[in-house]
């Protein structure tokens, strides 16, 4: 009977650390340009170098006074080190973009 | 002498030579009559040909196998014909420097003859900026900039943005009469590419005789400038001022935009081009260069269904490449002969030598699609031969093909995809899908260049002309060639491109060859690349959208589509050596539908109104037409109670009468119009009923 009960509470301790189909909690991740990406592994001084960026939200973003409102939910603004990563950490940022052109 | 002289060209004739009629004739005249003690001529022959005139003391200018430029002194011109190998002689009359040619090839003159200058419109440009002290940008002596905002150089920003100066058009003013140059506006155009661009765009100057020989073509236009650091977020933030402009004053706005890049998906579903589809609309355009890789090795395609695959390419900025949505691929590795980056998976970044390789899943893309990245720094690989493999491709789709589009910043790569010819003037091939990035948008109007001129006379007093680039009436040599990515129709139209005579900046240096001769030299220079074929079309579009201020790009890529108009092969040019645009309005990757023309939009019996829904009322020609002094106007109303105008309008657009203004029913109406208290001309009258409208033109003759 011991052995049983052993065997069970093995059994349940086995299923309990099964994993489920659906994460408990799924880790937000925005779509980086790997240029803005570049800029962030390359910049050193995290306050004073800046990069020009393009962002995509799915939601307003009124509470950043760096970023300008293009049209919906499209914003610009040239953004700090510490400020781009707040702006990762953002779970209604969808992507960020970057670049340049040049002339034809 | 003489007649030892004629003897020779006969002979020469004879031989097989040609010799230039024009050469023939001139040299007739006694040498004090020409004034010409020499000739440069361009000499056609057999290979080495510079290496034989050099040997017989002829000053060779440029040698190109079996062509070469040659000064000849006019008492050495016999010796010329007596070299053994010469097939042609070319001496060429003094082209006229004219950028109208450009221009009005557009037929903008009808337009300017019925009062559409571009007044009613604003325009912008986004470039390096505007000599503003140009005589092409000044009416009555004050400029027409009305804002001016330098991205470049932090001081007093427009509001609502946090960089860069504005300023406006009391400011410009002020510094025109400062005496003091730059001393209230610092802003300048070094390189010149935006004053360029300005001129054939808008410019016009008041003082050159006659008053039309340098125009641009909306020469009536009032322009927002906006010097850029060519950065996305900037370019989107002077899209957005210059469009915010455009709002306050309640205008229409076309803007310029002659730059561009090949990083990205070339199918308009990157950020920065959804952005700029989203800021367009009604009454706002943007007109944008092609791009000048027309004939670069800048794009790579297969779609071969197999596991593995490599891409071969030189040295370059940057290489994106784009995996068929709904295929898949297990990873990325990239070899050249002193290292290597092995196994970038999905989500995966790698890094050496100053070489980063990225691979991102279909979820990063808006168009679902896999993309790699490379990115290289380090110059000391400069010679390397890259190769990327592809590995683990999977055809998911099962469509039996996994299309793999890659391009780069420079020609690099070794097997560029489809290569193809327009002739064989050209010394080199053809590829498609070489558009630039930018010009792929789907709402932007995208601007291919084709040759209006192939030599010009500079201030040097030589003529010049590039080699093995085609003749007058082909495509450019550089421009890029379509479709976009996802094989949409780009580019849209073709404007003349390949060397455009327009604004030079005083700030911008410039070699003798690319300057006018006098008395154009100090105000002129000559530029070429669909930069400037760009702002030629530009113009040309911001005269339809004065005509029709609420056109959305997609009602104007409609009329441009249906009012093409083709290019002409020079008299005893072959198909075989140049291939023209021959079916206007039918689309084709080269030359778009054809070139722009405003005839139709200008001249025609019904001003065309795309939204025009017929079952709603109909509009019949006046009767009589021609009329004196009193004519019939008959329509009919579909529906119950709408409310009806009937407006008459003279052919500068002004309102002379309203003939109707009411609710009516249903039914057949008839008015009459008396012409009695007017002039002779050409009238319109418009009938609105709802939010409907058709107009319809009218002859008043006395």
């Amino acid at each position: 009977m011991r052995k049983f009960f052993l065997v069970l509470s093995l059994f349940f301790l086995i299923v309990g650390c099964v994993a489920t189909s659906k994460p408990l909690y799924e880790k937000h991740v925005v779509s980086l340009d790997p240029r803005v990406d570049k800029w962030l592994v390359q910049t050193v001084k995290d306050s004073v170098d800046t990069l020009a960026i393009v962002v995509v939200s799915n939601a307003p973003l009124t509470d950043y006074s760096f970023l300008k409102k293009l049209k919906r939910n499209y914003y610009t603004g040239h953004v700090t080190k510490i400020q781009l990563k707040a702006l990762l950490k953002d779970e209604r940022i969808v992507r960020i973009n970057s670049g340049e052109q040049k002339l034809h | 002498m003489k007649f030892i002289f004629f003897l020779l060209i006969i002979g020469s004739l004879l031989y097989g030579q040609f010799i230039d009629p024009a050469l023939q004739r001139i040299s007739q005249k006694p040498l004090a009559k020409t004034g010409i003690t020499e000739y440069h001529l361009l000499v056609h022959g057999d290979l080495r040909l510079g290496d034989k005139l050099y040997q017989a003391g002829f000053d060779v200018q440029t040698d190109i196998g079996d062509y070469a430029t040659v000064i000849v002194p006019r008492t050495r011109f016999n010796d010329l014909l007596k070299i053994s190998g010469i097939k042609s002689i070319s001496y060429g009359i003094k082209s006229k420097p004219l950028n109208s040619l450009a221009v009005n090839y557009q037929h903008v003159k009808i337009a300017h003859e019925k009062g559409y200058t571009g007044e009613n419109v604003l325009t912008g440009i986004i470039d390096t900026g505007i000599d503003f002290y140009h005589p092409m940008f000044l009416k009555n002596g004050k400029t027409r900039i009305l804002f001016l905002w330098d991205q470049t150089e932090d001081g007093d920003p427009p509001q609502g943005y946090s960089y860069g100066t504005e300023y406006d058009q009391n400011q410009i003013n002020q510094d025109l009469l400062s005496g003091a140059p730059y001393s209230i506006v610092k802003q300048r155009d070094y390189q010149g590419h935006g004053t360029h661009v300005a001129g054939s765009f808008i410019g016009h100057n008041e003082n050159i005789t006659p008053p039309d020989t340098l125009d641009g073509s909306a020469i009536g236009a009032n322009v927002v400038v906006v010097k850029t650091s060519y950065k996305n977020a900037y370019i989107l933030d002077a899209v957005n001022y210059i469009f915010g402009i455009a709002d306050s004053l309640n205008k229409p706005c076309v803007i310029n935009i002659s730059l561009g890049h090949q990083y990205g998906p070339h199918d308009g579903t990157d950020d920065f081009n959804s952005a700029i589809d989203n800021l367009v609309g009604p009454g706002r355009v943007i007109v944008r260069s092609a791009g000048n890789d027309g004939s670069n090795a800048v794009h790579y395609f297969d779609d071969k269904v197999v596991s593995t695959s490599d891409i071969k390419f030189k040295f370059t900025k940057y290489v994106t490449v784009w995996i068929e949505k709904g295929d898949d691929i297990l990873s990325v590795s990239l070899k050249w002969s002193t290292g290597s980056i092995t196994n970038v998976i999905k989500n995966g970044h790698k890094t050496s030598n100053g070489i980063d390789v990225y691979l991102l899943p279909a979820s990063s893309h808006p168009n679902g699609k896999v993309g790699a990245y490379i990115f290289m720094e380090d110059s000391s690989l400069a010679n390397e031969t890259f190769t990327l493999t592809l590995t683990g491709l999977k055809d998911n789709n099962n469509n039996n093909k996994i299309e793999r589009h890659a391009w780069s910043d420079g020609p690099v790569f070794e097997q560029p995809y489809g290569a193809f010819s327009q002739g064989s003037l050209y010394g080199s091939d053809f590829y498609p899908y070489t558009l630039a990035n930018d010009a792929c948008a789907t709402r932007v109007i995208s601007v291919g260049a084709f040759i209006i001129r192939n030599s010009w006379p500079a201030s040097d007093g030589n003529t010049y002309y590039y080699p093995n680039s085609g003749d007058v009436g082909g495509i450019a040599s550089y421009s890029s060639i379509g479709p976009t990515g996802d094989d949409r129709p780009k580019p849209d139209v073709i404007a003349a491109g390949t060397i455009i005579l327009s604004a030079r900046s005083r700030d911008a240096s410039y070699s003798a060859a690319y300057l006018p001769p006098a008395p154009y030299t100090d105000y002129y220079a000559y530029s070429q690349g669909t930069s400037m074929a760009s702002p030629v079309a530009a113009g040309a579009i911001a005269l339809l959208m004065e005509l029709h201020p609420d056109w959305s790009p997609e009602q104007l890529i409609d009329y441009l589509s249906k009012h093409a108009q083709g290019t002409v092969r020079p008299d005893g040019v072959t198909v075989s050596q140049l291939q023209v645009k021959e079916n206007p309005n039918t689309w084709d990757r080269v030359f778009g539908y054809g070139g722009i023309d405003l005839t139709d939009a200008f001249t025609s019996d019904s001003i065309e109104m795309p939204d025009l829904q017929p079952q709603t009322f109909v509009l019949y020609q006046n009767q009589p037409n021609p009329f004196n002094p009193v004519t019939q106007i008959k329509y009919y109303v579909v529906n119950k109670n709408e409310r009806v105008t009937l407006k008459i309008f003279n052919s500068r657009g002004q309102l002379i009468q309203t003939l109707v203004d009411k609710t009516q029913n249903n039914g057949l109406h008839y008015v009459y119009f008396n012409g009695a208290n007017y002039a002779t001309g050409v009238y319109f009258y418009q009938l609105k009923v709802g939010d409907k409208q058709s107009a319809k033109k009218m002859v008043l003759m006395k």
